[in-house]
């Protein structure tokens, strides 16, 4: 990274608009004086009256550091520091721009009506094509043709950032960045994340976003790992397929009630260990449900990869490396991705 | 259930300290050692039993990766020659190895933190020169380094204040570490996430145990040598993956277990034959001068027989000269103003 010393970051860039607004500081759109580019910067305040440098960030830039070749995780260009009009220290992480998440693309989905299945469209489109809005059957169509490309996407980054020994923690879309017109995907906001590559360790329950969160992590444990980040894919590909979050759970409790309700109640039978993790209770007995009860649009091969994304005993999760090779995607061109 | 728990929660707090049984190495146990899945204990032999092929830890190319990347984070040589030519001062670096390892006891935080911590330190000052004269400065350094691994890894961070602990000899504003945590996040270009011998650690001991986890007390005994490696420096010719080949190599061959030239042949794949089996060679050594394997203590105390560790003693004769009391009591004095002025001004150099 090369310091460029000379300028200092107001200098160096034009705000644009602010675009985000988090718990350290905004995001706006930015240009660079220099070569015209645009970027995201992240700002950083830091008060001088708390503890330095905030661990969010410390971990966000330490690990975009450390895997900055992979095309899926959003690439980090710069930190610089600067001073606001009170003289305060500030920190400005400096982002390849990206236009969307996939939060906004799901959402914008959404408003134009009910999932029409894939192989439909397919049977639809070669028998009468002109009886249907065009609109509507070319937004269905551009998702059903996208979806195995953004789920290839979201595992590919995913294996990159656990090959590299770092737990992502709060992967859901809006973490999720996204090019519009390329239909590139990376993942984002790494304030949560962690290495995992240390011995004998505990960590604490510091994910936030509950939707997300894996069986194990609602129950207590302390020691998770790589499993966690796979339910939240799990979670992640039933949202796009019906464009409604799976499990959404206003309390832990609620939220683990939401999963029993589909999954069946876990047991010492399908989950070894279960009833001895720190936040079991006795729970409203349910027998499991077929995912595709839930997802109903989804085929049989991608019913089966999201099966064992959601597996409940952590080691029986899938891999993302393996998710990967997994026969959903086996007709996916993978040429540019 | 709640007693084993409790039982294995107590054994994850007292890593370094702790003498067992043979008896308590259970297979639960021993899996929770090495697996990434540890949400329980007894299913983990079971983990390992229905699929033997998938590691727990690093796979074969994520080793690879690791290595390729952990000279980004190796002070190595350079730090090394600087140490031993005088241009860093020796005597300042082990003052404030010792503080660290005490703060780090102190908090009870795992072994690998404190090897953070020195990667910090010492990369930083084969990349900084800190004003010479200045012995708050390394006090400063250590603290700040001190404080960026905490945030990093640990799951809770002390304030400021208590995080000088110690007997230190100056303490610091938490606007005085901040600059200085800013100043070591900027030298060291933000790559703090340190590759340490722990890195490899797990991965080589069950390769060379034929893919099957090591006893817990092979664990322990190598977190200890690694640990023991730090204090010195004459380890830091050597990388990360090299120290973990070497004392895994050790520890195993310590215990026999496995077939030594079996062990060679596999780490020889990932490591440089004649490093390895020089480290090796050092890890022995300092495994003997430190007499009783599983006194902590005396491991943290050992010196390294060199004449690095002469030198050593010399700096140590002269801190507890009458003279250098005198010294330290000026420096004390002097220390606030000097102090506010060097930040400044380091401060304001980055800023321009």
């Amino acid at each position: 990274m090369e310091k460029t010393g000379v300028l200092s970051a107001k200098e160096a860039f034009e705000k644009l608009e602010k675009v985000g607004e988090g718990t350290y500081g905004k995001v706006y759109r930015a240009r660079e004086k220099a070569t015209g580019k645009i970027v995201a910067l992240k700002k950083t305040r830091l008060h001088e009256d708390e503890e330095g440098v905030p661990p969010t960030t410390l971990r966000e830039v330490s690990i975009l550091r450390m895997l900055s070749r992979d095309p899926h995780v959003v690439r980090l260009m710069d930190v610089k520091q600067g001073q606001n009009k009170e003289g305060k220290t500030v920190l400005y992480l400096v982002f390849e721009y990206m236009d969307t998440d996939l939060k906004k693309f799901i959402r914008s989905f959404r408003q134009s009506g009910e999932t029409i299945p894939p192989h439909i469209i397919k049977v639809i489109l070669s028998i009468c094509p002109s009886i249907f809005n065009i609109r509507f059957f070319f937004v269905h169509l551009f998702l059903s043709i996208w979806l195995q490309s953004l789920m290839y996407q979201l595992c590919k980054g995913v294996a990159f950032c656990h090959g590299h020994g770092i737990l992502h923690r709060d992967l859901k879309p809006h973490n999720l960045l996204m090019d519009r017109k390329t239909m590139m995907l990376k993942i984002a906001d790494l304030g949560l994340a962690r290495a995992f590559t240390v011995p004998i360790k505990k960590y604490t329950h510091e994910i936030l976003t509950l939707w997300y969160r894996a069986p194990e992590v609602l129950l207590g444990a302390t020691h998770y790992s790589m499993a966690v980040d796979m339910w939240s894919v799990g979670c992640i590909f039933a949202e796009l397929v019906t464009k409604q979050a799976l499990f959404p759970g206003d309390s832990e409790l609620q939220q683990l009630l939401h999963i029993f309700r589909l999954l069946g109640t876990p047991n010492e039978d399908v989950w070894p260990g279960v009833s001895k993790l720190m936040n079991w209770h006795e729970y409203p007995q349910w027998n499991p449900q077929s995912l595709s009860t839930a997802v109903p649009s989804l085929d049989e091969l991608g019913l089966d990869l999201l099966s064992q994304m959601l597996k409940y005993e952590p080691s029986k999760r899938i891999s993302a490396k393996k998710a990967m090779e997994h026969v959903y995607f086996d007709d996916l061109d993978k040429r540019h991705l | 259930m709640a007693p084993s728990f409790d039982f294995a929660s107590s054994l994850l707090c007292t890593e370094d300290s702790a003498v067992f049984d043979e008896s308590h190495n259970n297979g639960g146990t021993m899996m929770s050692m090495m697996g990434v899945y540890e949400d329980t204990w007894s299913p983990r032999k079971r983990h390992f039993d229905e699929e033997p092929d998938e590691l727990p830890l690093l796979s074969d190319e994520s080793l690879a990766m690791m290595v390729e990347k952990e000279c980004q984070h190796w002070p190595g040589l350079r730090c090394l020659n600087k140490l031993q030519t005088g241009d860093l001062d020796f005597g300042a670096r082990m003052e404030a190895v010792d503080w660290i390892l005490k703060v780090r006891s102190h908090f009870g935080y795992c072994s690998r933190s404190s090897l953070v911590i020195q990667n910090y330190l010492d990369r930083f000052l084969c990349a900084y020169e800190l004003p010479k004269g200045r012995v708050w400065t390394m006090q400063l350094l250590a603290v700040a380094c001190l404080s960026l691994a905490a945030k990093l890894d640990e799951t809770e961070v002390p304030l400021s204040l208590d995080l000088q602990v110690g007997e230190s000899k100056f303490l610091f504003e938490a606007k005085t570490i901040q600059r200085m945590e800013l100043l070591v996040l900027s030298t060291l270009k933000w790559r703090m996430q340190a590759i340490t011998p722990f890195t490899f650690l797990d991965y080589f001991l069950c390769k060379i145990n034929d893919d099957q986890s090591p006893l817990r007390s092979s664990i322990m005994r190598s977190i200890q040598l690694i640990s023991s490696t730090a204090r010195g420096i004459d380890f830091l010719e050597f990388k990360p993956s090299e120290i973990a080949a070497a004392v895994a190599m050790y520890v195993m061959g310590e215990t026999q277990t496995v077939d030594t030239g079996k062990a060679t042949s596999f780490l020889i794949q990932h490591v440089e034959k004649e490093r390895l089996l020089k480290c090796v060679k050092m890890i022995q050594e300092l495994s003997c001068n430190s007499g009783s394997a599983k006194d902590s203590s005396a491991s943290v105390t050992c010196l390294p027989q060199s004449p690095i560790g002469v030198l050593d003693a010399l700096c140590f004769s002269y801190k507890s000269d009458d003279t250098n009391a005198g010294s330290s009591v000026n420096s004390s004095h002097n220390s606030p103003v000097a102090k506010r002025r060097k930040l400044n001004k380091t401060c304001g150099a980055d800023l321009l």
